[in-house]
């Protein structure tokens, strides 16, 4: 038996649900956060800021964030400088290692 | 040598593997000096990151790769370097796999800086001594000349394979067309077995391949009726059992009956017997005729080609021939086809031929089997095929595959001279049942059935 290819297509893992309550938005996050749906998450992100003042990421279901998904939070996090506050909550121990070990937990309000 | 460090340069160090025997312990002045000093004259760059998230020790040589300052990298995290490298994520990605996998990553990645592309190998852990955390660590060499040569070497070799591969296709799609008959044949194979690799692939079921692959089996497709350039073409293409001879017989018939008629004005008197030998030969005549194009003989007209083939034929010269020569017989009778044994076996052996003009070739590497699968299109499952009556596990999936498309084509093909072309439902019949008495991979046939790739 030779080798065996990997299904080509790749599925996008990842839900989102939007809560918006007067000036704050949350995303509740879930499945992985990689190179494959984190322009999406991007797009999510850069398409509802207008107006909002405290943007919070529950990233309780969250599984796995690639170096694409902190990109993400890093742009999120940098828009939310302009016009409020940004916080990531409920975030698993290896993710936590991860924002440890990358500087992002000085950079992120976690909660 | 024996050095004292502590916390994560210990680890760093014993993970570079400079073959130090490590004894824990606070790192002297002078002992920190010699450390800094190895670190900082390796060609291989290093750089570790404390579980801060800082970068706590970094070489020129790492710099270098990252096309920055050293001094510039000390005290920055992950994050401070993700904003200013904005299109290197692939580099960071590896940093978070040796942290994810808690293992040591290796991988080579594009680096780009200042518009310039650098390939650097890194080799990245995530150091843990006694279950608690400690740093980060990545070992980064400059591999950007080497992958720059790999590059371009595999865009000459795609060169000339590219060449390989259109010139092939050109040479046999125009010696195939030369032929009256069945021109397109192998065209018509290479897109079915193109589609219906394409169709497994979609599938996640291309396990006999990876996709590289493909290539070198359908370059044997493209090759495998090759041989058939050295078998003569009134034999390759024979449309009708008699073929050219059918000029011959009907030439002899006309002379024999004009002989007659002359006959039967000079000798009135044999009127009746000329007669009757001219409605005898002109049956036969017509039977002849019938027989010629026909697909299949039964007994019952064998029988009666035989008995004509007693028939005398009369020379413009007025000498009494046979209706037909020894081969114009052996032909006329052939149960199935149009061929006579001896035709049949120069045909068969095309095989042989594809085998030994492809031998005289050189298929290297990926392509190295090209000659074997080309060359076995004719052997069956049960050992019945030929030219070498190979069995089972001795036929290679990829010839297995060739077989049966082969038949396929040529069952459904709209031109051939010798037999009118059958329905893809009565075609899949026939391999049906050649896979039930053994001949045929019962499972490849299946799934190329259901794949559709036959489809016109």
């Amino acid at each position: 038996m030779r080798g065996v290819t990997d299904q080509r297509e790749r599925i996008i893992n990842m839900d989102i649900k939007m809560n918006s309550a007067s000036e704050t938005l949350t995303l509740e996050i879930k499945g992985r956060i990689d190179t494959k749906s984190a322009p999406q998450l991007e797009e999510i992100i850069g398409s509802s800021l207008d107006g909002v003042r405290l943007l919070v990421m529950d990233f309780e279901g969250v599984e796995y964030v690639s170096s694409a998904g902190l990109r993400v939070l890093l742009i999120a996090q940098k828009a939310m400088n302009r016009q409020g506050d940004m916080k990531v909550r409920n975030v698993n121990p290896d993710i936590m290692e991860i924002f440890e070990v990358t500087g992002f937990s000085d950079i992120l309000t976690i909660e | 040598m024996i050095i004292f460090i502590q916390g994560g340069l210990l680890h760093a160090f014993h993970r570079i593997g400079m073959g130090a025997e490590i004894q824990e312990n606070t790192m002297d002045k002078n002992e920190r000096y010699i450390f800094e000093s190895i670190v900082s004259d390796m060609s291989d760059g290093v750089f570790v990151i404390g579980f801060d998230g800082k970068i706590s020790l970094c070489n020129k040589a790492a710099a270098d790769a990252l096309n920055t300052d050293n001094n510039a990298l000390i005290g920055k995290s992950v994050a401070m370097l993700m904003d200013e490298f904005e299109e290197n994520d692939e580099f960071f990605e590896l940093l978070l796999d040796a942290v994810y996998t808690r293992s040591k990553v290796i991988k080579t990645v594009p680096f780009r800086t200042d518009g310039q592309m650098r390939y650097l190998r890194v080799t990245t852990s995530f150091l843990i001594k006694e279950s608690e955390k400690i740093a980060l660590m990545a070992v980064i060499s400059d591999n950007t000349d080497p992958v720059e040569l790999f590059i371009r070497n595999k865009r000459l070799a795609n060169q000339v394979i590219g060449l390989m591969n259109s010139f092939v296709e050109v040479m046999v799609t125009e010696t195939e067309e030369r032929s009256a008959y069945n021109a397109d044949h192998t065209k018509n194979m290479v897109r079915f077995a193109t589609r219906y690799l394409e169709w497994l692939n979609r599938q996640g079921r291309l396990t006999e391949f990876t996709m590289e692959n493909t290539a070198p089996f359908i370059m044997s497709i493209w090759l495998h009726d090759i041989g058939k350039l050295l078998i003569p073409p009134e034999i390759m293409d024979k449309p009708t059992r008699l073929g050219e001879c059918m000029k011959d017989v009907s030439h002899r018939i006309e002379i024999t009956k004009l002989m007659l008629k002359m006959k039967m004005m000079s000798c009135p008197d044999e009127k009746e017997q000329l007669q009757a030998r001219l409605e005898e030969i002109s049956e036969a005549n017509d039977l002849i005729k019938e027989c010629n194009t026909i697909g299949f003989l039964d007994d019952k007209r064998r029988e009666r080609l035989k008995k004509i083939s007693e028939l005398k034929c009369i020379t413009a010269e007025g000498e009494e021939i046979p209706i037909f020569t020894e081969y114009e017989l052996e032909s006329i009778t052939v149960v199935k086809g149009t061929l006579t044994k001896n035709e049949r076996k120069v045909v068969e052996s095309h095989v042989n031929f594809t085998r030994d003009l492809l031998a005289k070739m050189e298929f290297r590497g990926d392509y190295r089997n090209v000659p074997m699968w080309a060359a076995g299109h004719h052997e069956m499952l049960d050992g019945s095929g030929y030219p070498d009556g190979i069995s089972g596990a001795d036929i290679p999936w990829e010839t297995r595959l060739l077989t049966i498309i082969d038949i396929y084509e040529a069952l459904t093909a709209k031109d051939r001279p010798y037999k009118p072309p059958v329905s893809s439902e009565k075609a899949f019949a026939i391999l049906r049942e050649m896979s039930d008495n053994g001949k045929l991979d019962r499972d490849i046939l299946a799934s190329f059935c259901e794949s559709d790739a036959w489809r016109d």
